[in-house]
């Protein structure tokens, strides 16, 4: 796909979890990484990226301290809790049972109704 | 956490914008994208504030931190409004403390929960002393107590020969002290075997002041001798620190079957075992399952049985158990809790002008409410808001107030003209700390509900027109209504409260007494024992009165054996001839005074008819008696009292009819509160006196009272250096002492009423200024149509006082509950006096008027034109 997709309501998240799943990462670390292994096909708001990284670590499933960047700034890291960890497993479950779903209900033809 | 959040999105900016240096971007540029890239930074900022939930105690410090800028913003508020809840709660605390340390704290002893008075009752209701054989039945026969003690307490005086001090002396049975828990810190207290044998065991117990004041604290105390009105008792123990006994006064203790040492004169009576001498106090301890009522039932039955066995001695007479602490706080309840409502009143006033002023304020606020809420606040969060603000005043008040308080303490503590019990020490502690900030905080909530009754309504839409001016302006003045309404009915219970008692107070200083109290001095004195056996013992007082009417500066001296306003004499049964038997109840009310030649015609008292005592009636002469005008009127009415015959004890007593050979005029003499008519006097002659201990010397001086004092008492010890002297006052200072009472209520009461007013009056004010400003367009559109400028100063004053006279009504029906409580406290004034009432009211409403006539001014003033255009 040449065009790049903006992000489904509600997956930022898992995909937040996934990144740092990975080994810790500073936020905007876990931009890149996103746009790493998407291939950059996820088009990722900036700006909503910080209020999810809150949002999870408020609710416990990621942990941040601040360290030292690449290039010897003061940056802070966030890594996944065990938490964090049992969720993304949820979450990734889910997400890949809702895929089949509607791929199921897309590939559906018309005689098969 | 502000600055972290800001670290880490600056660091995602910079972190970018380096990425893209690397990729060829100019530096400046390279910002300036990653900026975009990045979008509303502001928003991303709070949304992640929101994201990171809640946290309660930041979004506190949040708000408390908005609230104190708010109010730094407007300091004049502010200022206003902590200064006015600083008055409020300072009152509060200050009586509070008072309140927590006399009614509040429990009483130094074991248990005081299960301590109990067990008294023998008179017409099934008057708590009347014991006989100490009853006292002894009881202890055997009652299963309701763990233990029970008698004591009885009177004045001694320690060593007669050197160093004579006068003291107070509890006589107790051994199980007093344990059944108190309290141990002697030296030695041990009495055994039972030094309490069962009258007279065998002359041992005493001594105070820890005592021991340190007169035997400079010696530790080897045990053994030595202490003399008690010339009597030597052993010490055998040294009691604790700060424990002055039951009586709360005491410094020495003997074994109860030792008192005929102390008092030879009075062993004929036989204290120990005669039914018909109540002279003992009861103490007992509730086993922990019986409750009072259980107890009292048991006690009835036992005192029944006692009844039944000795009719004569017990006629009319019952038991009454009463918690111990009743005797600690009777008297403070109900003056303390009055002060303590007044205070609760002014703190009302303060919180309603507070809020007002949070009210008129949040009025000013609208539009800054208006926009946060558009901007996305929520409404808790303004309410939230809010609270913090009324939070930080009230703490700010509370502050202020308790700072008020503390140096108003030692100062209310010296008006309250009440003796409370030396345990009770009046200071701010950490309860009263905690009743300051509960107080505070429930002001706090009271103060926010107001704002946020308010801004709950909000349209946002129109606050932000403006136009809601006119809807928050109906919400305001509907308070507002409540406001003047309020304030005005608690200020005029306060007021009248206050007027009554200075009211009663003028009236108890104006009442004639019956006497001559001017240039009077009266001077206490034991009579000496040992060198006065015999008649010169009925001569003492007598002559020396009249060795003292020749000293210089005196007029006339005489002697009594009351003690003018302290004590005012023994109640003795007596028989009228003639008459019917008379009740207990009744004779209790009939005192008996005993009096030396001259008492009459120092004291300024009238002899209406008949003679006055002389020096001929003494032991030799037949026995004679004198009574008061209200005596010969209750049982001789219409009659001549002259000639008339009475007894001492019932009809068939042996005692023999005494003559009734003069009537003197009405006098108070226990208090100035006395009504004389219904407490009449017998005079007995001192010169026929069969027991005297101790008298007064009254003294009418030619020259100022006050300085013939000193040399008097020099004078005295100069004619018998072993009189001890005490107790030496004018009689305006006696009066002056009985009517503090009265006098420091009124005062703190009328404190509290003038601060009532003030703060209704700024209350009003301000409701008032407010109104007028609201409603200025109004007023312009009245005088384009003709109203003239004195209609407007009608309608605003017209107004106040309309509400203010709801006020009155109402706080006149308040002040008509209220003053019930304080009946005791009035001197021949009702609780409802029509006149006081109407003179308040007129007081007060000339305030409201007053307080509205400077809006109302401005109201007069408005230009038609200007206040068109305003808005």
């Amino acid at each position: 796909m040449d065009k790049q997709m903006d992000l489904l309501q509600g997956t930022l998240d898992m995909l937040i979890l996934k990144a740092v799943s990975l080994g810790p990462l500073h936020g905007y670390g876990v931009l890149l990484r996103i746009q790493q292994i998407s291939k950059d096909r996820l088009e990722i708001q900036q700006g909503s990226l910080y209020p999810a990284l809150y949002r999870l670590e408020h609710q416990g499933w990621i942990a941040s301290e601040w360290g030292e960047s690449e290039n010897k700034r003061k940056a802070k890291y966030y890594r996944l809790t065990a938490a964090g960890k049992r969720k993304l497993q949820t979450e990734a479950e889910k997400w890949n049972r809702m895929a089949d779903v509607i791929a199921g209900i897309l590939q559906t033809r018309p005689e098969e109704v | 956490m502000e600055r972290e959040m800001h670290a880490e999105l600056s660091f995602h900016i910079e972190a970018r914008a380096e990425d893209l240096v690397r990729g060829g971007v100019p530096r400046e540029e390279a910002l300036r994208q990653a900026r975009i890239e990045f979008g509303g930074m502001e928003r991303a900022k709070e949304e992640c504030r929101d994201a990171r939930g809640t946290n309660f105690v930041q979004s506190l410090i949040q708000d408390l931190r908005f609230g104190l800028r708010m109010l730094r913003k407007n300091p004049g508020f502010t200022a206003v409004a902590v200064l006015t809840l600083a008055l409020g709660i300072g009152a509060n605390t200050a009586i509070f403390s008072v309140v927590k340390a006399v009614l509040l704290r429990p009483l130094p002893f074991k248990d005081p929960a299960l301590l109990v008075r067990v008294n023998e009752s008179v017409d099934k209701g008057t708590r009347s002393p014991v006989a100490y054989p009853n006292y002894l039945d009881w202890r055997t026969r009652s299963k309701v107590f763990e233990e029970m003690a008698a004591f009885g307490d009177c004045e001694v005086i320690i060593g007669g020969k050197d160093k004579a001090e006068r003291a107070f002396c509890e006589q107790a049975t051994d199980t007093y002290f344990p059944l108190l828990g309290v141990s002697a810190v030296i030695g041990r207290t009495f055994a039972p075997e030094e309490n069962s044998t009258p007279m065998r065991h002359a041992v005493a117990l001594i105070g820890y002041g005592l021991w340190q004041r007169r035997y400079g604290s010696d530790p080897e105390i045990l053994g030595k001798t202490v003399e008690l009105n010339n009597f030597d008792f052993m010490i055998i123990g040294v009691l604790p620190k700060g424990f002055l006994g039951y009586s709360d006064s005491a410094e020495v203790w003997i074994p109860m079957v030792m008192r005929d040492a102390l008092w030879p004169q009075t062993a004929k009576y036989d204290f120990l075992h005669n039914r018909d001498v109540h002279y003992h106090k009861v103490l007992a301890r509730l086993k922990p399952n019986i409750s009072l009522a259980n107890a009292q039932a048991e006690m009835e039955t036992i005192a029944a049985q006692i009844a039944k066995a000795y009719p004569k001695e017990n006629r009319e007479r019952g038991v009454l158990v009463t918690p111990a602490e009743e005797d600690f706080v009777r008297g403070f309840r109900t003056p303390l809790l009055t002060l303590l409502a007044a205070a609760v009143f002014v703190l009302l006033i303060a919180c309603a002008n507070v809020a007002n002023l949070l009210l008129t304020r949040g009025a000013v606020r609208d539009r800054e409410l208006a926009i946060r809420l558009a901007l996305g606040a929520g409404r808790g969060r303004l309410v939230r808001q809010f609270l913090a603000e009324s939070f930080l005043l009230t703490m700010a008040g509370a502050g202020a107030g308790l700072a008020l308080s503390f140096w108003g303490l030692d100062l209310l503590v010296s008006v309250l003209p009440l003796s409370f019990p030396s345990f009770a020490r009046a200071h701010l502690d950490g309860g009263v700390l905690a009743f300051a900030f509960v107080l505070a905080s429930a002001t706090a909530m009271l103060l926010a509900v107001f704002p946020t009754a308010s801004s709950a309504h909000h349209n946002v839409n129109e606050s932000l027109k403006e136009a809601a001016k006119s809807s928050t302006g109906l919400r305001g003045r509907h308070f507002g209504r409540v406001l003047i309404t309020g304030e005005v009915a608690l200020a005029l219970v306060l007021m009248i409260g206050a007027g009554l008692l200075l009211k009663s107070l003028s009236h108890l200083l104006a009442d004639n007494p019956g006497f001559r109290p001017d240039h009077l001095v009266t001077l206490r004195f034991y009579v000496p024992d040992r060198e006065y056996e015999g008649d010169g013992r009925k001569r003492f007082g007598p002559e020396l009165a009249e060795r003292i009417a020749q000293f210089p500066g005196v007029e006339s001296a005489a002697a009594t054996f009351i003690d003018p306003f302290l004590w005012g004499g023994l109640q003795r049964g007596f028989t009228v001839e003639g008459h019917a038997p008379i009740s207990n109840a009744e004779s209790d009310t009939v005192y008996y005074q005993e009096i030396g030649p001259n008492y009459f015609k120092t004291m300024g008292i009238p002899v209406l008819q008949g003679r006055d005592f002389s020096t001929r009636d003494s032991i030799k002469s037949r026995l004679v008696v004198m009574v008061s005008q209200s005596f010969a009127h209750r049982y001789w009415p219409g009659q001549e009292a002259v000639g008339k015959r009475l007894k001492y004890g019932p009809e068939d007593s042996t005692n023999p009819w005494v003559e009734v050979i003069g009537v003197a005029g009405n006098v108070k003499y226990n208090s100035l509160r006395q009504d004389p008519g219904s407490e009449p006097v017998i005079y007995g002659a001192l010169l026929q006196s069969e027991v005297i201990i101790n008298m007064s010397l009254i003294v009418r001086t030619r020259t100022a009272p006050e300085v013939m004092l000193g040399p008097l008492r020099e004078e005295m010890q100069r004619i018998d250096p072993a009189i001890p002297v005490y107790n030496v006052a004018t009689f305006s200072e006696r009066m002056h002492e009985d009517s503090a009472e009265t006098r420091s209520y009124g005062f703190l009461l009328g404190l509290f009423a003038a601060l009532a007013l003030l703060l209704a009056a700024v209350g009003i004010y301000g409701v008032m200024s407010y109104w007028v400003t609201q409603r200025t367009r109004e007023m312009g559109i009245r005088l384009t149509f003709g109203a003239r400028r004195g209609d407007l100063l009608r309608l605003v004053i017209g107004e106040g006082v309309w509400l203010a006279g709801i006020g009155v009504a109402a706080g006149s029906l308040g002040a008509l509950a209220v003053t019930r409580a304080m009946a005791s406290f009035l001197y021949e004034v009702k609780p409802f006096e029509p006149a006081l009432f109407a003179m308040q009211a007129i007081a007060l409403l000339g305030v409201v008027v007053l307080a509205c006539y400077i809006p109302a001014r401005r109201a007069m003033r408005v230009d038609p034109m200007v206040a068109l255009r305003y808005e």
